[in-house]
């Protein structure tokens, strides 16, 4: 059996809707089919019904109460329906046949289950299971006729489909009050539920054989959201910096005073940007270096969800005041359990991804990409459960263990993710590989081995040989600062000028080098002499939003600026508007970090002279301040002007495919492949 | 790396070393820390706070004051003062004893005292006896305060030696000592702070400690404290109808911010709370890792509080 038309291979779930290719003859075996997956339709719709009529002697005798017999019936209804949109996309993804057989057999069994249910209890749980394999089986009938059936006899198939349906619902009070009236082998109600079984049977061989493989356009998720999480994120830290303009408007707002406002806006682009669109980034080099497809690609968009709700709800906890206290760790327990859950998902995605690789020597990308993957849920769970869990630990041990979660979050991991990234990016966007493959081994060994070490304040009020540890590892990562930014360089250096002109190597070869001075400023932070003068000053908070917002937001502008219209198959609407934001976002950051950082060395310096009273010295910093409101409302702009390509994007793509579905319905066939 | 084994087995070793090391450790050599001595006493420190105050560290948490507010007290080091009690019978001697410490050393050309640094003091001090006690000498390292002391008990007079702890924030009167981990004890969460936008509060408890100035800074921070910054904290209190009589908690309030006639500001039980843990802010007893002498007020120490 020849396939009819088996149209162009998508290419890792980067085809444009719209591609599909019809064939006209469609699916020779088609009227064979038809009446096999509308048999699997019928099952699932006589169980709906057929229920209702064998209530009473449910009730009879598994002596069900009301309430039981209501999930019994409507149990079944309710999963039915609200897995219907999972089970099609399921379909769309890993074949209409595939999952219409896991359908059949799930179903007969569960219906089986149902069957010799010995308690309600029981019986509630499978109708509950059997509700959701009829999810998984009936959502691809219809995609099976769409896809087999040519454009002239899809009407009347698709007529016999909704005849089924009728007939499953006429039948079910019927058929099914026959059956436990003639009561089959002393089975009673039960037989309705056991008819399934050889039904199933029959259907399940009959099917394997005349139903074509064919599955939907491997569609690329966009998730925008992530667009939303920086612009809410610096507008949220505009409205924190505003309550040094003008402190008299917020006293009234518990939600909107400084202590809320603030670490709310951190967290909004630390967790709400910065981490899920590392993620997908990760997601997408990780199939393109593996050169595969990716692996449970279902499995990442139900996490951006997980994902999203977790950083929804801790924020709206921090700003209502249910903030845990401590940096970067404000999110409460149940938020974290969800972003814990979420990154285990993405990584186990990732991690399949990686496993499947076709070409099998490492990237160097992929070191610091996987190490990122390993490092957060050990960091992540380790300060949720020593700082949070039930019993935390007492006294400073809780401060130590915050200073190396947030040195291991807001600077390693970003590091490993941000400088993953970018090693893969930059060779691609220059044109040449990556210059010196063991300098980018050595950074890798050494960024993780001293990273991870710093973190602890010089002045804390902690045994003395944890600020002397933290003050040695800072020194001597000064090494991998080097070696990472000498790489970098040498890698950007040697391509033409005009890459310059290319959106996307600018956005990356500017965070690089706001890594190397984000780090250079870690490291005099934990120099003792430069410390005294930092310490408790402005300084601390430019370098952290020097790494945030420089280094690592910039970078994950430039690969998403370079993926997203990739794996849409379109432009950005405004491509000019990229260069726009990289301007904006370069002046907004100059603004913002320099008078932080320069007012913050002021102030540290002003903070040793006793004789200057206290007053006089934050009121020089609000000087400063000022400038860097300036600078935080620039960055807005320009995660604005992000925000609105994404948008933008996703809506033309969105377009697209509602364009693509009315010319499909039109057209004589959509489906990518159908093959026999 | 050419597996991702051998990536995982790094992570592993790099992380793995920095768990061990700064979560771990510090969990064992303080998970267990019981309460400390405090110096020259045989009280305990720091005592549970009361239960407002707990209460008030959760408000203190939720309103996010850590942003702005450090409670960690640093300082440089420590020096001694010392306070002349008494002459004995013999003040000429101890006057004479006391100028044989600024004499020349025949060695090395630098008197004992002054080869040091920081001597206020241009020559010997000129001892009058008539007002007793009288600090005599600062700024000594405690070898050469012990050696004068020495000196003066051994020409009949009587001396104390004043451990005074140095450093801007103890200039400030912010403290009268660095912070220590027993300080944080019963915190949880431990809110240590990492910006000094408003001053350190460690000690804020016996340096302001008047719950009445407390509420209505927080009610309304720039009328008490010239210039400040900080943001009010009104959401923390009430503009109530005066039913009956006036509350006794109401504020007292400047004629520009006073609510309408017939109408009162009382603090919420958060407001009381926060002010009750911020009274328990007191890192004020001397303890072995921090030591300093506990004044009775009156000397003229350099850090005495006001």
């Amino acid at each position: 059996m020849t396939a009819p038309t088996p149209t162009a291979q998508t290419k890792a779930g980067v085809a444009a809707p719209g591609q599909a290719q019809a064939g006209q003859a469609g699916y020779p075996r088609r009227w064979a089919m038809l009446p096999v997956i509308l048999i699997a339709m019928f099952m699932a719709g006589f169980d709906i019904w057929a229920v209702n009529v064998a209530a009473p002697s449910l009730q009879h005798d598994l002596h069900v109460s009301d309430a039981a017999l209501q999930l019994i019936v409507g149990g079944y209804a309710f999963m039915y329906a609200s897995g219907m949109v999972t089970g099609g996309r399921l379909g769309d993804l890993f074949g209409y046949k595939r999952l219409f057989l896991i359908g059949v057999v799930t179903f007969a069994l569960a219906s089986l289950a149902c069957g010799v249910a010995p308690s309600a209890g029981v019986l509630v749980a499978f109708r509950l299971v059997q509700g959701l394999t009829g999810a998984v089986m009936v959502p691809q009938v219809v995609a099976l006729i769409t896809a087999t059936f040519p454009a002239r006899e899809r009407s009347r198939a698709l007529g016999y489909y909704g005849a089924t349906m009728g007939l499953g619902f006429v039948s079910g009070q019927i058929l099914g009050g026959g059956l436990i009236q003639a009561n089959i082998f002393g089975l009673g109600w039960r037989a309705i539920f056991l008819v399934n079984v050889p039904v199933g049977i029959v259907a399940l061989i009959v099917a394997a054989i005349v139903v074509p493989k064919a599955h939907g356009l491997r569609k690329p998720r966009l998730d925008p959201l992530g667009a939303i999480g920086v612009s809410g994120g610096l507008a949220l830290a505009l409205v924190a910096s505003l309550n040094f303009h003008m402190p008299e408007k917020f006293g009234n707002c518990a939600w909107l005073t400084y202590g809320r406002v603030q670490p709310a806006a951190n967290d909004a682009v630390l967790y709400g940007f910065a981490i899920p669109a590392a993620l997908g980034v990760m997601l997408w080099i990780f199939a393109r270096l593996g050169r595969t497809e990716l692996v449970l690609p279902l499995v990442p968009v139900v996490a951006a969800n997980i994902w999203n709700l977790g950083v929804a709800v801790g924020l709206v906890a921090i700003l209502i005041g249910d903030s845990t206290g401590f940096t970067w760790l404000e999110f409460p327990r149940g938020s974290s359990v969800l972003l814990f859950a979420a990154f285990l998902l993405v990584a186990i995605s990732a991690v399949a991804t990686f496993g499947a690789r076709r070409r099998r020597e490492l990237h160097p990308s992929h070191w610091f990409l996987l190490a990122a993957l390993f490092w957060f849920p050990w960091i992540y769970s380790t300060a949720n459960l020593f700082l949070i869990a039930h019993h935390p630990v007492r006294g400073v041990t809780q401060a130590v263990i915050g200073w190396w979660f947030a040195d291991n979050l807001v600077f390693v991991w970003l590091a490993l993710a941000g400088i993953g990234t970018a090693f893969y990016f930059l060779p691609k966007l220059a044109g040449r590989p990556l210059q010196g493959h063991y300098s980018a081994l050595f950074a890798f060994l050494t960024l993780t081995l001293f990273g991870t070490w710093c973190g602890i304040p010089q002045g804390a009020p902690v045994p003395a040989w944890l600020p002397a540890l933290s003050a040695a590892a800072s020194a001597l990562l000064v090494v991998p600062l080097f070696v990472i930014e000498i790489t970098g360089c040498r890698t950007a250096w040697g391509s033409v000028k005009s890459k310059w002109d290319n959106g996307p190597f600018c956005f990356i070869g500017s965070g690089m080098d706001f890594f190397f001075i984000s780090g250079l400023m870690l490291v005099a932070m934990a120099c003792p002499q430069i410390s005294r003068v930092t310490e408790f000053t402005w300084f601390g908070a430019a370098q952290v939003q020097l790494q945030l917002l420089g280094f690592f937001a910039m970078t994950m502008f430039g690969a998403v600026y370079y993926i997203l219209p990739r794996a849409a198959g379109f432009e950005f609407p405004f491509p000019k508007l990229a260069r726009v934001q990289y301007w904006v976002s370069l002046a907004g950051l100059a603004l913002f970090i320099l008078p932080l950082a320069i007012g913050g060395v002021a102030q540290g310096m002003k903070l040793r002279n006793p004789q200057i009273p206290f007053a006089d010295i934050s009121n020089s910093s609000l000087m400063f301040l000022r400038v860097s409101t300036a600078g935080q409302l620039l960055l807005l702009l320009g995660g604005l002007i992000f925000a609105l390509n994404v948008f933008g994007l996703t809506f033309k793509w969105k377009m697209a495919l509602l364009k693509s579905l009315i010319a499909a319905i039109k057209a004589p066939l959509e489906i990518a492949e159908v093959k026999s | 790396m050419k597996t991702g084994f051998h990536v995982f087995l790094a992570a592993f070793i790099a992380l793995g070393a920095s768990w061990c090391g700064f979560v771990l450790a510090p969990a064992l050599q303080l998970g267990t820390a019981k309460q400390a001595a405090v110096l020259n006493s045989s009280d305990i420190y720091p005592v549970q706070r009361s239960g407002d105050a707990t209460l008030g560290l959760q408000v203190y948490r939720a309103s996010g004051c850590a942003a702005c507010h450090t409670e960690q007290i640093q300082q440089t080091g420590v020096a001694c003062e010392i306070e002349l009690t008494s002459v004995g019978k013999n003040p000429a001697a101890v006057e004479k004893q006391i100028n044989a410490l600024f004499a020349p050393s025949p060695f090395l050309g630098v008197n004992f005292i002054t080869n040091d640094q920081n001597i206020p003091y241009g020559g010997p001090p000129s001892i009058d006896i008539s007002h007793l006690p009288q600090i005599i000498l600062n700024h000594l390292e405690k070898s050469k305060a012990d050696a004068v002391v020495g000196g003066i008990t051994s020409a009949g007079g009587k001396a104390e030696i004043h451990i005074i702890a140095t450093g801007t924030d103890i200039a400030r009167s912010w403290g009268l000592r660095r912070s220590v981990a027993e300080d944080f004890l019963w915190d949880d969460p431990v809110q240590l702070g990492d910006i000094r936008v408003g001053p350190d509060l460690a000690d804020v408890g016996a340096r302001l400690g008047n719950a009445d100035w407390q509420l209505l800074h927080l009610y309304t921070p720039q009328s008490v404290v010239k210039g400040s910054v900080m943001p009010p904290f009104r959401f923390l209190f009430e503009t109530r109808k005066i039913a009956g009589a006036p509350s006794p908690d109401a504020l007292h309030l400047p004629e520009e911010l006073a609510p309408p006639a017939g109408f009162e500001v009382v603090p919420t039980d958060d407001a009381k709370n926060l002010a009750a843990y911020l009274l328990s802010l007191r890192a004020d007893v001397p303890l072995y890792d921090a030591p300093f002498t506990a004044l009775q007020a009156s000397t003229s120490a350099p850090s005495n509080k006001k």
